[in-house]
């Protein structure tokens, strides 16, 4: 007789430990105390579009436009640290010195590789903790910028540039 | 016992039938059923050339599909998503990968329209302003050209 099948509840939680198991191997980084999931896998969209307050499609440069894809148009379609930074100008955001909280400004951090090309962008709350989205997996909140930061398969590299812009008043 | 065993055979058989045509996105009405009487072995002829095959398709789709959603989980840079051997074996592919493609679509869709357009040929979604909108756009295509039940 071959093994029970764990119920379906199980089976879910199965799958989210090892979701869970995951992330944190691939970003050693993160620990259980540094950080927190708050949604589910949602394939949607990315860390761009959720730096951007876009949870609705995913954001990349490519040169062939594709329905339920964006990249603004004043930004070049090109994989480069100008081309993120131009994207996130467009939204208001101008670069500043650090990722420290301000009061009513609101901060993204976007991260590059080895090679210098972009592979992340993290948001700021008004806490003070970040926001990231996992790519096409979950959303987290870590406590720094440097909680998913690191090299090559582990990590996003480092945060190359901080943006900022004046939060809308309430 | 010879006869039950071939009763077995043909259920399974058909069973299998139905599923991976259901599977394939083929409109089934009524469920198809082994004959009870098949002298010319025609049926598992057809079994033979035609499931194991798109069973082995399915298959080969998983295996695919597992590696890259594995290699890519954290990964928002399209272009590596997209270079992904796994990724570029699904799109050799071709339209065979259509149906496993077009039923992912839905829960995992941004990342499966730049494989939909290379193996279509262009992009059913073009102009749709958010992921749910395109992926909706696609199976509705994929559904009116057979490639997914409209059930």
């Amino acid at each position: 007789m071959g093994a029970r099948q764990r119920v379906p509840e199980l089976q879910l939680v199965d799958r989210e430990l090892a979701r869970v198991a995951a992330l944190e191997a691939s970003f050693p980084g993160l620990t259980p105390t540094n950080y927190s999931a708050e949604s589910p896998i949602d394939g949607r969209y990315n860390c761009i579009a959720y730096a951007a307050n876009d949870t609705t499609q995913w954001w990349w440069p490519s040169d062939q436009s594709l329905g339920g894809h964006f990249w603004p148009p004043s930004a070049p379609k090109e994989r480069t640290l100008d081309a993120f930074r131009i994207a996130f100008e467009s939204l208001g955001y101008r670069t500043c010195v650090n990722g420290k909280r301000e009061d009513e400004i609101e901060k993204v951090a976007i991260y590059v590789n080895e090679q210098g090309k972009p592979t992340h962008a993290a948001r700021q709350l008004a806490s003070g903790v970040w926001v990231s989205k996992m790519g096409p997996h979950v959303d987290i909140e870590h406590e720094t910028p440097e909680a998913v930061g690191g090299h090559e398969d582990h990590g996003y590299g480092v945060v190359a540039i901080y943006m900022a812009r004046q939060l809308a008043s309430s | 016992m010879q006869r039950a065993m071939a009763t077995i055979g043909q259920i399974k058989a058909a069973s299998a039938m139905t599923s991976v045509k259901m599977a394939m996105g083929a409109r089934i009405s009524p469920p198809m059923q082994a004959p009870t009487v098949d002298p010319t072995g025609a049926f598992y002829r057809l079994a033979r050339t035609y499931l194991r095959p798109q069973a082995e398709l399915a298959d080969r789709f998983s295996k695919l599909a597992k590696q890259w959603e594995d290699d890519t989980a954290f990964t928002s840079a399209l272009d590596e998503i997209v270079i992904h051997q796994d990724y570029q074996e699904i799109i050799g592919m071709g339209p065979q990968a259509l149906p496993f493609v077009l039923r992912r679509v839905k829960a995992d869709p941004a990342r499966w329209f730049w494989a939909l357009r290379a193996i279509v040929g262009h992009d059913v979604a073009a102009g749709a302003r958010d992921a749910d909108t395109a992926a909706d756009l696609w199976i509705a295509w994929g559904r009116d050209n057979g490639y997914l039940s409209y059930s």
